[in-house]
């Protein structure tokens, strides 16, 4: 019973990381077909930045700022100088995202070196908290409160805002915003720098209950993706969806059958695949 | 009629003068060359099983290195811990990377472009990582050692070229047959409309996994030759970065074309070889290179010449920018009944 408690509130924390990572991947992909393959990247690197400012100021909120907003801001020139010219040729994109995420890693390599590092969580949120007959890390119900809150926050972004709608609608049907006069171009730079500061901002969140080490860009990246192809591409439900039952699989996985753990994220893959390709949220791309 | 057939002379001529080349090569090339040719060859075998799938269907493969893995775990586990010899190892790791394109085929064949890439490389890295987490089948990230290659090939470097080289010449041969055929023509007829071809009445999803089985299958000769080579399987070489090695060969010779896919790795094998014994941050110049490519010179240098007629990366990437090719469409899915 305690394990199973341990396992669940690990996949609902794991969920939480999850959806920051893979909201903005879901996204950029509904608007403009494009699969972003540095996302993975674009965490880890948030990570260390964290790290770097936390080891500088000691100020952990200020860290995971500043890790969003330079990870914004390398999202923003990522796009201007390297997407923006392939906007109609997505696989051109995906294999350009795909070659920085391999350069960036190396580059952090070169910057922080390969030794696994821990990012130090302020006293006051990580006193443990005793839930379901377990002694559970107060840090990681942190996390998932600040999930719920950047989920909601993203929801009413989506829903009230012009440029929110403007996404929502870019999504649905591209062709018809762009021959509304909207640029549906520039609002996919918008998309790509808001996705960019949720994975940075995630980086140093998960790098605060794990290690900032390297190979954490690849793995990420793939649980994003997994998420992402669960949830249906596109649909912002869809990566709530996606991220609670990533993470509730893997956890429940690595708990039960730890050497595995890896293999059974696979498990739903398979099945949403074979059984509703486009995903559970996803609409019927066309 | 004259100057045409002048023209075949001269092409058999030059056959005749490379296959000259390569068969004197063992006894004029210094032994770091050698070895240089035993690897372009063994990753020749892999980046053509990338191109024929690329290049004949569209579909750009993330799991190369899976099936790279399956294959080369296998004769190194069979050899390693269990001492089966020679002739069965290999053959049940073929074996085994066939069984598993088909599995994994009927889910990655459902979709298509950019989908596709996303999904293999999904299988891709679930397969590293559990090369690593799988610490009691595959000893983790130090691998199996002590791989001995046959009888025949143990420790002569020109045994282990010429039988290289007649398995890579068959390969050439077999694809070449096969890119020719009706089957050939199929898959191109595929990746230029696939819905026509369903409406012709073809079993459009299983002429594709076939493509898919013949990639997986080229791909694991390659990686037996691999692991007999270095002696040694380690999660290294089935690595996302290992993956992109091969797709940079094939794009960078130009994707579709078997003489692409050779030069390719020529000139990736090279460079890798070079680059490793001058600096760490080989990573960082492929991952350049890549970019450089991609953004600059799609269609690879083959492509890039214009000259030879080949089916370029530009038809691959139109076919993904319509979006309706993107997914498992109704169409589709009564294809394969």
């Amino acid at each position: 019973m305690f394990l199973f408690s341990l396992a669940f509130l690990n996949g609902l924390t794991l969920g939480a990381l999850l959806f920051l990572v893979a909201s903005g991947l879901t996204l950029s992909f509904g608007l403009m077909r494009i699969v972003n393959l540095n996302h993975g990247a674009f965490y880890l690197t948030g990570g260390y930045i964290g790290l770097s400012f936390l080891k500088a100021t000691g100020n952990w909120p200020l860290s995971v700022l500043a890790a969003g907003l330079i990870i914004a801001l390398l999202a923003f020139f990522e796009d201007q100088f390297l997407l923006k010219r392939f906007r109609e040729q997505p696989l051109i994109v995906t294999l350009i995202t795909l070659s920085i995420a391999i350069i960036i890693a190396d580059l952090d390599l070169v910057i922080w070196g390969g030794k696994p590092q821990l990012l130090d969580v302020p006293e006051i949120i990580n006193s443990p908290v005793s839930l379901f007959g377990v002694m559970y890390p107060g840090y990681r119900l942190f996390i998932l409160i600040l999930a719920i809150i950047i989920c909601i926050a993203l929801w009413i972004f989506l829903k009230k805002t012009k440029v929110g709608i403007t996404i929502r609608a870019g999504i649905d049907n591209s062709e018809m915003v762009n021959a509304l006069g909207i640029n549906v171009e520039k609002i996919f730079t918008y998309v790509f720098v808001i996705s960019g500061f949720l994975a940075g901002i995630a980086g140093v969140i998960g790098g605060s209950f794990s290690m900032v080490a390297p190979g954490q860009d690849w793995s990420m990246l793939t649980f994003a993706l997994v998420t992402v192809i669960i949830g249906g591409m596109g649909s912002f439900a869809g990566s709530i969806l996606g991220s609670l039952i990533t993470g509730m699989t893997f956890s429940y996985a690595s708990a039960y059958i730890p050497e595995l753990s890896n293999l059974f994220i696979f498990l739903p893959v398979a099945i949403i695949i074979a059984a509703r390709g486009r995903g559970l949220l996803g609409k019927e791309l066309q | 009629m004259n100057q045409q057939h002048a023209i075949l002379s001269y092409r058999y001529l030059l056959i005749a003068g490379v296959i000259l080349v390569l068969i004197s090569f063992p006894w004029w090339a210094p032994l770091f060359y050698l070895n240089l040719a035993i690897r372009i060859l063994f990753f020749g075998i892999v980046v053509m099983g990338f191109s024929f799938l690329g290049g004949q269907l569209g579909l750009l493969s993330l799991m190369q290195s899976f099936f790279f893995g399956i294959a080369g775990y296998t004769v190194a586990i069979l050899q390693v811990r269990y001492g089966i010899l020679f002739p069965i190892p290999p053959l049940i790791g073929l074996f085994a990377a066939i069984l598993l394109a088909i599995f994994f085929g009927f889910f990655v064949l459902r979709t298509q472009g950019v989908y596709f890439l996303m999904l293999t490389m999904v299988i891709g890295q679930i397969g590293w990582v559990l090369s690593l987490q799988l610490t009691s089948i595959t000893h983790g990230t130090t691998g199996i050692i002590g791989v001995n290659a046959p009888e025949i090939l143990h420790g002569s470097q020109i045994a282990f070229y010429f039988v290289q080289l007649v398995i890579f010449l068959i390969c050439i041969g077999f694809l070449f047959k096969v890119m020719r055929s009706p089957f050939g023509l199929f898959l191109r007829g595929i990746r230029e409309s696939e819905s026509r071809m369903i409406m012709l009445g073809y079993p459009v999803f299983f002429i594709k996994l076939a493509a898919f089985v013949l990639s997986a299958a080229l791909t694991a000769i390659g990686a037996i030759f691999y692991v007999y080579f270095y002696g040694v399987m380690n999660p290294d070489a089935i690595s996302l970065a290992a993956n992109v090695n091969i797709m940079l060969a094939s794009i960078l010779g130009g994707m579709g074309s078997l003489f692409g896919a050779i030069l390719g790795s020529f000139i990736v094998k090279t460079l890798n070889m070079s680059l490793s014994a001058i600096t760490a941050r080989y990573m960082l110049v492929t991952g350049i290179l890549f970019l450089v490519v991609i953004m600059f010179f799609p269609n690879g240098i083959i492509g890039g010449l214009g000259e030879v007629k080949i089916s370029s990366f530009r038809t691959i990437w139109q076919r993904v920018t319509q979006r309706e090719t993107f997914q498992i469409s109704k169409k589709q899915k009564d294809g394969y009944k």
